[in-house]
């Protein structure tokens, strides 16, 4: 049922309770954690302030190795420079992270896929200079990062049959973790079709007529990063199933275009609209007990 | 969902009232936007909703008072694709909530000559399939397309234009986690649960080859997920255990769709031929099984050991069930039909089983070693096992099934429970040489062994290596190349297929058809990427290069038709010489190029640009065949299908006065043209009819998208923003771009998800403090 007057009600009490708590709260700033770095960096901290980065026992220094002796030549009016993680190598950064974050599904960092590649935590996210709401990212979205190195796969995205990632309704990290290092292709899951049966349950069965290559990798039909065919789907109907069936009969005789004089446009339905599925529409499997070739 | 997080926003925002906050910051955007698209496609809103007139677009409020914390956002506040986010924590737990909204718009004013009298029932007047069935049976000698185009044109012409396929996603996540980031014991408690509704297109019900009728396949569907997760940290490492339980839950068990041209039952031994001047026979209505709810538990524990700094061990195991139970629908609506034995067709006691009692076993292994010698060289070893054990009753259909709820089919069947195991290993080695440069080599393995199908088990090796170069400069450099070789045992196509036959029978597929899945093949892979950001760092530039391709073996197979040698014919019957040229999927290519470039000058602008161009080639051929199967190759026909893309992307951010004004500007096209060149041999067509031709729109398409977005912060605490977009799509194909709603053997429902053209502007007010 629509209530249209839902979202204009709460969004109102909300904003009167902000603006009241915003007229009303005495803001207090945090005790600086960031010690003598402040002095300079305060720009720096402004954000990092905000984020569970500055309850981190030693503040600063808990990263930063060195920064005494930088502080020290700075006060005497040298150019020492800072412990930068900047001139760092990949290695050492993901060092000073998986120090606190080698846990949960960061644990098999190690030998991962990313890591063999030899990217540094500091390429995606940021400590001090976040873009994304959460996950502390450069970029405001994960796929806006993903793509700047997985450039085909952006443009996979881009095609007309697509997930919703561009629309912000998912996002490369809904199907893939990438610190894992034990999952194939680094997705969430132990095998294709259970990453898929997490949105797609439907498709999970298990069924009285079963299609075989469905049954074994989703993949085997679609490209989940998108396709300019319907349904995802890595050739166009009907030449995807006969790539399996050329029985006899049907479904080879369709070329012959008995119907309508040769022309594709006005032929059998085996080869226009959803061709194969315009009768076998229970294609990933079904329960009908008169349905062996998924047309009940 | 959206009142429980509103509501935790509230009651968080009250704590200045309990105690003294540590900080409190809050953004709220409202808005105003106008769109207009120029067509009734639902393209435009395929993914989103974008209204006219007042919106909430985002709002957000975080804070930290004490030991407590709060995070709260939502976007696209009560529209179709709205999302809200919301976390609350003290020291040692944290509850977070969320909810996404997703619309899917297929199609919009599709028609049909059925009537939508429920979400699982399409039907038509008993006056009007009476006329209809009494006009055929009287006039059958005449029944050609263009007879019964005149037919049912009237009645077509008279429906509206008014079915709109579309689905709805309603998520919401819940999650009560106890331990902090320092805590070394952490527990999670998840709760998911999903409504989607609507239906989808591609539902294609049917009576036979002469009478398509596409309806929308309904959904109304539940699932629900309860997990949970602990998981221990010590120095010697981290172990986690975890236990899923997912249910999905479909409200309607079948869907019933009626039949335009019979109001009463009747059975033809070619009535799913009908209506032609064959016959006019056929049920008055059918019905199609949907999906039927099930269920899954999954219960998982592993581990990763720390052996010092340089070695880790991760090992993780899997096991689960996914079962269904769902009563099945009988063999057929038609009631003229009975089992060979006299029993009636329409009676669930003529089943050989009233449930499925469906289930399969689910068992996952993960293990992961690496090692460190030295300072450079680190060894790898990765295997992964999964299995798929389908344990399914096999239920034998002793009399047969029906066909298209026409006529009885006598061939005796027997369900298969296809399930499978898949064996991985990869080991490989990475050496650093110093920071500037890594090198990787590998191998990997890969056995597949199936049941009930071609191949007992297909085995792939593959070698890599891959290269790493990072000079100072900021220059990356990065190369990668495979080689893949697939095998299998044995391949046997006529055992396969004869799995789900009770009785034996001359096979009905190409036995020289080698299903890709399964053939022999080479697979290759090049990736090469550069990138650079030389200098200050102002101007970086990368490029990319990937081509992929597998090579199926073309060599030629045995035709295999000694399997019944005596029983249902011989080499000399199916395959003249013994041997012939194979069928199936020969090639698959996939090339891509891409270069990006971005350059900053200063910290008030940004500019970027990007251009791929992605080439797809497959190559496969196919033979047709009349009653029985024949290996004359002046059946075959070929199909080399030649996508090509080009994507072209440029953006550039402006600070046009510093903390005041603001400028982003956007702009994206991408171009598909889909070919597919088709050959077909001389038999493959009748002289009568002439060639088939070559499909150059095949899935063409163009997209352009336009952006912009003008903010002014005039207070420290005010924005206000002027924005919007303008969006073409083109759409271009010859196999369903000339659809009609009446077309020969079937009726289509056509609904518009071609071509548009809409802008959306916006005004938006922010408020943030």
């Amino acid at each position: 049922m629509s209530r249209p007057w839902r979202g204009p009600l709460y969004g109102g009490v909300v904003l009167s309770l902000a603006l009241a708590v915003a007229a009303s709260a005495q803001e207090k700033k945090p005790e600086p954690t960031g010690g003598d770095c402040r002095t300079c960096h305060e720009e720096k901290l402004a954000r990092w302030d905000k984020t569970y980065h500055a309850g981190v026992p030693d503040g600063c220094a808990a990263c930063h190795k060195g920064g005494e002796a930088h502080l020290k030549g700075r006060m005497e009016g040298e150019n020492t420079p800072g412990p930068s993680l900047k001139t760092l190598p990949a290695k050492e950064v993901n060092a000073v992270c998986l120090s606190c974050h080698e846990t949960t599904h960061h644990s098999a960092w190690t030998g991962s896929a990313h890591s063999r590649r030899g990217l540094a935590c500091t390429q995606c996210h940021s400590v001090h200079s976040f873009e994304s709401r959460t996950a502390q990212l450069k970029a405001a979205k994960p796929s806006d990062l993903c793509m700047g190195c997985h450039t085909a796969i952006r443009a996979q995205m881009m095609r007309t049959s697509h997930h919703p990632v561009r629309e912000g309704l998912m996002e490369c990290t809904s199907c893939h973790n990438p610190h894992d290092g034990t999952r194939p292709k680094m997705i969430r899951a132990d095998w294709s079709n259970e990453l898929c049966y997490q949105c797609h349950t439907e498709k999970r069965g298990p069924f009285l007529w079963e299609h075989a290559p469905v049954r074994e990798n989703c993949l085997n039909c679609h490209n989940p990063h998108g396709s300019n065919h319907d349904k995802m789907l890595v050739a166009r109907l009907p030449w995807l199933c006969q790539r399996c069936h050329l029985n006899t009969r049907h479904p080879g005789t369709f070329y012959d275009g008995r119907v309508g004089g040769g022309s594709l446009a006005l032929s059998t339905n085996r080869a226009v609209e959803h061709a194969c599925k315009n009768c076998h529409q229970n294609i990933h499997g079904g329960n009908a007990p008169s349905g062996p070739y998924f047309g009940r | 969902m959206k009142p429980i997080v509103i509501s935790f926003a509230v009651v968080a925002l009250a704590l200045p009232a309990m105690a003294q906050e540590d900080f409190n910051v809050g953004t709220v955007t409202l808005g105003l936007y106008q769109r207009d698209v120029n067509t009734v496609s639902s393209k435009f809103f395929e993914y989103r909703d974008i209204p006219n007139g007042g919106v909430a677009p985002y709002f957000s409020f975080k804070g930290k008072k004490g030991d407590y914390r709060y995070d709260f956002f939502g976007r696209d506040v009560t529209q179709k694709d709205q999302r809200y986010y919301g976390r609350f924590e003290g020291q040692s737990w944290r509850f977070q909530a969320s909810y996404t909204g997703i619309p899917h718009a297929f199609g919009n004013a599709g028609k049909s000559i059925l009537n939508v009298v429920a979400t699982d029932q399409w039907r038509m007047s008993d006056t009007l399939q009476r006329y209809f069935q009494d006009t055929l049976t009287a006039n059958r000698p005449r029944i050609n397309y263009a007879y019964l185009y005149a037919l049912v044109s009237p009645t077509l012409d008279a429906h509206p234009s008014d079915i709109d396929v579309a689905l709805q996603r309603d998520r919401t996540n819940l999650a009560f986690s106890l331990g902090s980031a320092q805590s070394d014991f952490k527990l999670t408690v998840a709760y998911f649960h999903e409504r989607r509704s609507g239906g989808r297109t591609n539902n294609g019900t049917s009576f036979g080859f002469g009478n398509v009728i596409e309806t929308v396949d309904p959904a109304r569907y539940i699932t629900q997920d309860f997990g949970v997760t602990g998981s221990f940290k010590g120095a010697w490492g981290t172990v986690f255990a975890g236990f899923n339980y997912n249910d999905f839950s479909d409200k309607y068990d079948s869907f019933l769709f009626e039949n335009p041209f019979r109001l009463t039952d009747s059975t033809h031994p070619s009535a799913y031929t009908g209506p032609s001047t064959t016959t006019v026979d056929g049920p008055s209505f059918g019905r199609t099984s949907l999906p039927p709810s099930n269920s899954a538990w999954t219960l998982k524990g592993g581990t990763t050991l720390t052996f010092g700094p340089k070695t880790r061990l991760t090992a993780d195991a899997q096991v689960g069930q996914w079962k269904q139970n769902e009563p099945l629908i009988p063999f057929t609506t038609n009631t003229a039909i009975t089992l060979p034995d006299g029993r009636d067709a329409t009676s669930l006691t003529s089943l050989p089983i009233r449930n499925l009692d469906g289930r399969i076993d689910v068992l996952a292994l993960n293990g992961f070693f690496t090692t460190l010698f030295g300072d450079d060289l680190r060894l790898n070893a990765r295997y992964r096992l999964y299995q798929v054990d389908n344990k399914t009753p096999r239920t034998r259909f002793e009399e047969g099934y029906t066909r298209f709820d026409a006529v009885w089919e006598e061939i005796p069947r027997i369900t298969v429970p296809n399930g499978f195991d898949s064996h991985y290993l990869d080991v490989y080695a990475t050496y650093d040489v110093g920071s500037k440069a890594g090198l990787e080599v590998g191998w990997k393995w890969n056995k597949i062994a199936r049941e009930f199908r071609e191949t007992e088990h297909t085995t792939e090796s593959t070698f890599r290596v891959a290269a790493d170069i990072r000079p100072s400069g900021g220059f990356t450099a990065r190369g990668i190349y495979e080689h893949g070789t697939r095998d299998f045992d044995s391949y046997n196509p006529v055992e396969a297929e004869e799995h789900s036959y009770l009785d034996e029978g001359p096979p009905v597929n190409q036995t020289v058809l080698r299903r890709f899945d399964q053939a022999k093949r080479d697979r290759d892979r090049i990736g090469l990427q550069v990138q650079a950001s030389p200098g200050d760092g102002k101007f970086t530039v990368g490029a990319g290069y990937f081509w992929n391709k597998d090579n199926y073996d073309d060599a030629p197979v045995s035709c295999n038709a000694d399997y019944h040698a005596g029983d249902v014919g011989d080499s000399a019957t199916f395959c003249s010489g013994g041997v012939s040229a194979p069928l199936g999927l020969m090639e698959a290519k996939y090339t891509t190029f891409s270069v990006d470039a971005g350059f900053s000058p200063n910290d008030k602008t940004t500019l970027y640009a990007f251009y791929s161009r992605e080439d797809v080639f497959d190559y496969q051929t196919g033979r047709q065949s009349g009653a029985a199967l024949t290996f004359d190759p002046a059946w075959t026909w070929t199909s080399q299908v030649d996508d090509k893309m080009d994507t072209i992307g440029a953006g550039a951010d402006f600070t046009l006065i510093p903390d005041k004004w603001f400028l982003s500007l956007f702009y994206r096209y991408q171009k598909v043209d889909g070919n597919n060149a088709f050959t077909a041999g001389a038999s493959a067509r009748p002289s009568t009819v002439g060639p088939v031709e070559n499909i150059p729109q095949f899935d063409d398409t163009k997209i352009n998208h336009l952006n912009g977005n003008l903010k002014w912060q005039f207070t420290g605490t005010w924005a206000v923003a002027l924005g919007g977009f303008w969006e073409k799509y083109v759409y271009k194909d010859s196999q369903t771009g000339q659809t009609l709603y009446y077309m020969p053997a079937s009726f289509f429902l056509n609904p518009v998800n071609g071509d548009y053209r809409g802008w959306v502007s916006w005004l938006n007010v922010t408020y943030k403090y």
